[in-house]
Parts: C-alpha cells; sequence; structure tokens
C-alpha cells in the first residue's frame, strides 16, 4: 500500500508541477498554452540526449536542458502567443501553442525517435522500492518548485512585478512596466520549469517524444482541480489527480482510473468552478 | 510544279484521312503496348513516422531490398516494379487517404500495408471496392476474411498463434496454470485479453488475474503486486508499447519476483532492454519467435535467414534492433505479390488472386506460406518457436527457450 501511496505521489508531483507551469504563463499573458507538457517532453529527451548521448556530467545535462527548455519557452510566446494576443481577442491561443507543441512532438519523433528511450540515474542507487529515486526526485523537484515560486514571487522585485501584471496589467503598463517584457519572461520561466520536471520524472516517464500530449491534458486537469491561477491549488490538484490514480487503479482495477478520475474532476468543477484554491470570478454591476 | 502541288496534297488529305479512320482502331493496340512496357506499381503504405516507426523502417528496408532483386532480375513479365511509398504516421485516417490516393490517383497495380492492425482495418474495404490485391502487414486474426476481403492477403502470422503457441508454451513447457495477464488498454491490448482467455479457457484455465492497464501508466508495481498476490506462477504480457513491457519488467525486478513471463515478440526487441533497470530483469522472459531468427545447436541462424543478411550485411545495422523477422517481414510483400503474377501471368486481381490460392507453397526466408480460397492467412503455425528473450545473439537470433523454462 505504501507503494501505491508514493506512486502516487510522483505520478501527482509531475502532474502538479506541469500545473504551476500553466499557472506561471497564465499569470501574467492569461493564456495556458497547451504545450506545457511539451516542456516537459524536450526537457527529459535533451536530458537523456546530453547524459547518455554525449556522455555530458549530469550536472551539464541538467543545465543544458533547461536552456533547451528557455528556448522552447522563449519560442512559444514570440510564435505562438505574442502576435495572436495582439491582433485577436478570441482565445485563437489554444489552437496556436497546440499547433507549435505538436509542430516539435512531430521533429523530437524525427529526430530521436519514436520508441520511449532510457533516462539515466541520476545518483548510484542499489535498493528499489520505496526509496527510489524514480519516485522521489520528482517529489522533491515539486517541492522545491512551489517553494522556490512562492519565494520568487513574494520576496523578489521582478515576482512582485510579475504578481502585478498578473493582478492588473492595465494598471502595471500605467505604471511604466513593459508588461510584454513580463509575457516573455514568464514564458521563459515556464519552459525553464517544465523542462526541469520532464529532467525530474525521466525515470519514472522514460524519453518518450509521446509524453507531451498526456502531461499537457493531465496538467490542465490539476491546474482546473486547484484553481487556475493558484500555485498552491496546482501542487494539491497534482496531488489529488495522482493519488487518485493510484488508489483507483489499485481499488477498482487499472482500466477505470481514468473514467473515475476525470468523473470526480468533473464532480468538483461542477459545485465548485472556481477550483478548490481558486477565486469565485466577481463581476462588477 | 503546280500541278504536282495539287497530286501531293491530294495524296496527303488520302493519307490522312485513312489515318484518321485508322487511328481509333490502333489506339487500343498503342495503349496496350504501352502498358505493356509500363511498370507495375506497387502502392505502398508504411508508418515510417509515429508510434511503432522502428519496426515499421525495419519492415520498409525489406520491402524495398524485395523490390530491387526482382527488378534486378528483370521485373515481372518483362516490367520493371515501382514503388509508391507513402508514410501514414500510424494514424488510420492519414492510410485510408493515402490508400484511396494510391489507388485512384497513381493508379497502382496493388497495396502493400498498412504495416499496423489499426491502420489496415479502415484501408480493407477501400482496396477491395477498388478490386486490387491487398497484402497486409497488420496482425490481428480479424482483418483477414477472404468472404469479405477477397483480394487481401497477409505476409505475417496472425495474432492468434502468438497466443496459441505461448499457451501452450506455458501449460506443456512451463507446466505453470495460475495465469496473470497483465495487457494495455489499446485495441490490441483489450483483443489481445479476450484472445488469450478464449484458448486458456479451451484449455481449461481461469486466469488467476487480469488488467488493461493505462498504456502510459509510468509505474506497475501495483499491478506486478496485485498479480502475485492473486497467486500467480505466470504473466502474460501483450502490448505493442515497449515502454509498458518495460515497466512491468522492471516493476517485476524490482519486487524481487522471478515469476516466468510470457509476452509480445516486441519484448525480444534492444529497446525494451535498454529501458530496463537492470538487464537480469530481462532473464525468464519467453516469447513467440519465429524459425527464421532461431539457432541451431552451433549457434547459426537457418541459411535463408543468414543469405538475406549477408546480402546487405553493410546497410542492415541499424534495422536490427526491431529484429530480423521484421525486415523480412517487410521482403514478403513484393516476394509474395510476384509469386503470384508470375503464376497468373498478369497482374490482373482477380487472375493473381487465384494464383496465389493455388500456389502450394511460397518459400520465403520469413517462412512457407500456403494460401488457399478459404484460407488467405498463409503462416503455419509451426514457423513459430518460443524464445528466451535474453537469449539474443550477436547475428541476431535467439535461442529456443528451455522447456521448463528458466526454474
Amino acid at each position: 500500500m505504501l507503494l501505491v501511496l508514493i506512486s502516487g505521489l510522483a505520478l501527482g508531483a509531475l502532474y502538479g508541477m506541469t500545473a504551476i507551469v500553466y499557472n506561471v504563463t497564465y499569470s501574467t499573458a492569461k493564456v495556458l498554452s497547451f504545450g506545457t507538457g511539451h516542456f516537459a517532453m524536450v526537457g527529459g529527451i535533451i536530458g537523456a540526449f546530453l547524459i547518455l548521448g554525449l556522455h555530458w556530467p549530469i550536472w551539464a545535462g541538467l543545465l543544458g536542458c533547461l536552456l533547451v527548455g528557455a528556448l522552447f519557452g522563449y519560442a512559444t510566446e514570440l510564435l505562438a502567443v505574442r502576435r495572436v494576443l495582439v491582433s485577436s481577442d478570441q482565445h485563437l491561443w489554444v489552437l496556436s501553442t497546440l499547433a507549435l507543441a505538436i509542430m516539435v512532438q512531430e521533429a523530437m519523433g524525427l529526430w530521436w525517435g519514436t520508441d520511449p528511450t532510457p533516462f539515466p540515474h541520476l545518483f548510484a542507487q542499489q535498493r528499489g522500492g520505496l526509496l527510489d529515486q524514480k519516485y522521489w526526485l520528482p517529489i522533491i523537484a515539486a517541492a522545491l518548485m512551489a517553494g522556490g515560486l512562492e519565494i520568487f514571487y513574494r520576496h523578489t522585485l521582478l515576482g512582485k512585478i510579475f504578481v502585478a501584471v498578473s493582478e492588473d496589467d492595465f494598471a502595471a503598463r500605467a505604471r511604466g512596466l513593459d508588461t510584454g517584457r513580463v509575457r516573455t519572461l514568464s514564458f521563459v520561466m515556464a519552459g525553464t520549469l517544465g523542462a526541469l520536471s520532464g529532467f525530474a520524472a525521466g525515470q519514472l516517464t522514460f524519453a518518450d517524444f509521446n509524453l507531451g500530449t498526456t502531461l499537457s491534458l493531465a496538467g490542465f486537469i490539476a491546474a482546473a482541480l486547484g484553481g487556475i491561477g493558484s500555485s498552491l491549488g496546482a501542487m494539491v490538484g497534482g496531488v489529488v489527480m495522482g493519488l487518485l490514480t493510484a488508489f483507483t487503479s489499485h481499488f477498482f482495477g487499472a482500466e477505470y482510473q481514468k473514467t473515475i478520475a476525470i468523473g470526480l474532476l468533473a464532480l468538483v468543477l461542477v459545485s465548485r468552478p472556481q477550483g478548490l484554491f481558486g477565486r469565485p470570478l466577481m463581476r462588477d454591476v | 510544279m503546280i500541278v504536282t502541288r495539287l497530286h501531293s496534297s491530294a495524296l496527303g488529305r488520302r493519307s490522312l484521312l485513312i489515318a484518321a479512320a485508322a487511328a481509333p482502331l490502333a489506339m487500343p493496340a498503342i495503349r496496350s503496348a504501352r502498358a505493356a512496357s509500363a511498370p507495375i506499381k506497387l502502392g505502398f503504405v508504411v508508418a515510417l513516422t509515429g508510434a511503432f516507426a522502428t519496426n515499421a523502417q525495419a519492415i520498409n528496408f525489406g520491402f524495398q531490398k524485395a523490390l530491387g532483386e526482382i527488378n534486378a532480375g528483370g521485373g515481372l513479365l518483362g516490367r520493371m516494379l515501382e514503388a509508391i511509398t507513402r508514410d501514414s504516421a500510424a494514424e488510420p485516417t492519414k492510410a485510408v487517404s493515402f490508400t484511396k490516393e494510391l489507388l485512384f490517383n497513381n493508379d497502382v497495380d496493388m497495396i502493400g500495408g498498412p504495416t499496423n492492425s489499426g491502420e489496415v482495418l479502415p484501408t480493407l474495404g477501400v482496396v477491395t471496392a477498388a478490386k486490387k490485391i491487398q497484402i497486409i502487414s497488420g496482425s490481428v486474426d480479424q482483418l483477414i476474411d477472404p468472404v469479405k476481403y477477397p483480394y487481401a492477403f497477409r505476409c505475417l502470422n496472425k495474432a492468434g498463434q502468438w497466443f496459441t503457441v505461448s499457451v501452450k508454451y506455458t501449460l506443456d513447457g512451463l507446466r505453470r496454470r495460475k495465469v496473470a495477464i497483465i495487457n494495455d488498454n489499446s485495441g490490441f491490448g483489450v483483443l489481445a485479453m479476450q484472445s488469450v482467455e478464449h484458448v486458456l479457457k479451451a484449455a481449461g484455465v481461469t486466469p488467476v488475474y487480469r488488467v488493461n492497464a493505462d498504456i502510459g501508466q509510468p509505474d506497475m508495481t501495483d499491478e506486478i503486486n496485485k498479480a502475485r498476490d492473486a497467486g500467480a506462477d505466470v504473466v502474460h504480457l501483450w502490448s505493442n508499447s515497449t515502454g509498458f513491457l518495460a515497466r512491468v519488467l522492471n516493476a517485476r525486478g524490482q519486487q524481487n519476483w522471478n515469476v516466468p513471463v510470457i509476452a509480445i515478440p516486441a519484448v525480444l526487441q534492444e529497446q525494451v532492454a535498454n529501458l530496463l533497470t537492470s538487464r537480469a530483469y530481462w532473464a525468464n522472459v519467453y516469447s513467440p519467435a519465429y524459425a527464421n531468427s532461431v539457432l541451431d545447436a552451433k549457434g547459426n541462424l537457418p541459411p535463408a535467414t543468414q543469405t538475406f543478411l549477408d546480402r546487405y550485411k553493410s546497410e542492415v545495422g541499424p534495422f536490427m534492433a526491431a529484429g530480423i523477422y521484421a525486415m523480412l517481414q517487410g521482403y514478403n510483400i513484393p516476394m509474395i505479390y510476384a509469386a503470384g503474377v508470375r503464376k497468373a501471368g498478369t497482374v490482373d486481381t482477380v487472375a493473381v488472386k487465384q494464383a496465389l490460392e493455388s500456389i502450394p507453397t511460397i518459400d520465403l526466408p520469413y517462412g512457407p506460406f500456403h494460401f488457399s480460397p478459404t484460407d488467405h492467412d498463409g503462416f503455419p503455425d509451426d514457423g513459430m518457436v518460443m524464445v528466451a528473450a535474453n537469449s539474443l545473439h550477436p547475428n541476431g537470433g535467439f535461442e529456443a527457450a528451455p522447456a521448463g523454462g528458466a526454474g
């Protein structure tokens, strides 16, 4: 039973990290990039390529992976978001971010191959079971990511600028803030964090070009469950999703895990549309 | 001068009139002569990208080599073969579109592929309606039906043969009867569950545990523990996903449960071994494979397989990971079609169909094929042999599985 718990927590941590990455871009641009899970996919594959393929040391592999993630985030903002936001009030970024993500996914499939490939062990470890690093690495990374973002938003100038843009874009601009640059920076940050999540969970997911779509969906559900815009909610939503998936599979059978997990999500959203930690939408009258 | 010119002019008009009158009569003969020298077109729908691309690329390699060999030998009926290849990216909708394009725009003489069962199914009706020979490369049993799809033939074993041979080895070779089945939730995984249960039931065995787990489930420890708690003494594992196979084997190894595993031939691929936390987890894993890849007592491959590998030894390297049989499977497609055309003496679909149904045996490196009016599967059960997954030799061959397993 403990293994079910730890496995569910690890999976939940990965979902939670993806949900947090959704929030990073949503906060500044009000855009939910549907290529969010693809940041993790790219992180896993680049990490495996640099460490196993080019034999870089792990720290260099991690840095390289974060750099590529940052570039991917920047490209997403530049190619799929910036012009769409300028030229349309409609939510066309749903299509543009998804299209770019699919292009990247197909490119990775052509370059890396379509079969999952191994991800390196980051630490020498003889024993598996409950202490297996494939479970603990995503959990630790998720905790660090959530904590680090809280510190960033509350205690750094740049973080406070992010919050200001998030709360009132117009007022921030009136105060002279370059909100476009903040938005770009948020996508760079999202790409970096997404790549980090893929790197941390690489042993759990393998380096797999197909991972992005699954994660984009699961992360979005976690974000919606926790309340879009809330980091705490994203993490709780992810963990709830992960545990629900693991325990549903354990008690009712793996055939029903998605049906029950998503069914429960639908129930939560019907009864509490703003999610567990989101604020209800207030409208001036 | 003028008279002469008038004279020649009169002659020209007469010639022109005669030529105009004769032209409609001559056109079929011209067309026929052109057709007789035009290449025979083979449309090939193959998932070179997308899921299962590694396998499909090896199949494509074999296909192109067979085509080259036939052309080097003078072609068929004095005509060269021309392949028109389309990458379906493992998407059924693309497979159907490309099949239609090949049939109706490129006017191909036959269709090879698609190379995944899920893609084959929606193309069968289209090719049947167009009345063309189709040599499919999908293993699901239901794809071949000589009544519904009279021009479709299979170039590999059918999945049912995997299950029959595997269950026989489970019960008679390993002497195990407490079977757990862990499949993924893809169409193949669900169908395989029904088929294995059906074969087991015929032998009076009911699985002690069965599950169609999510194909992307990152950790299979819970499923392995539940199978063990249910008292299983053997695990059947049917999934086309190398990631899924590796996760189950990793979970089994990490739980120190050395239960024998009977799995789909994909488990023999090096990609699966690369995904294992320890290569030791590949032990005590068995799979139905092909006599064409089984080593004799001296470690030699069957002569026909070795000849194929020797002929292309500078090129086969990148495709060995998918297994020799994948290359040979692709090699079958033009070769089976060529056998039918040679016997029929024409590319006419009905004649080729009847020829294929009447050839006693088509001997190929993959194995012998024998089609009949009621059987378009063709590959015999004894062409399949159980092998141990970790017995892969550098030459690409496997050792036959020991009668009692690894213990």
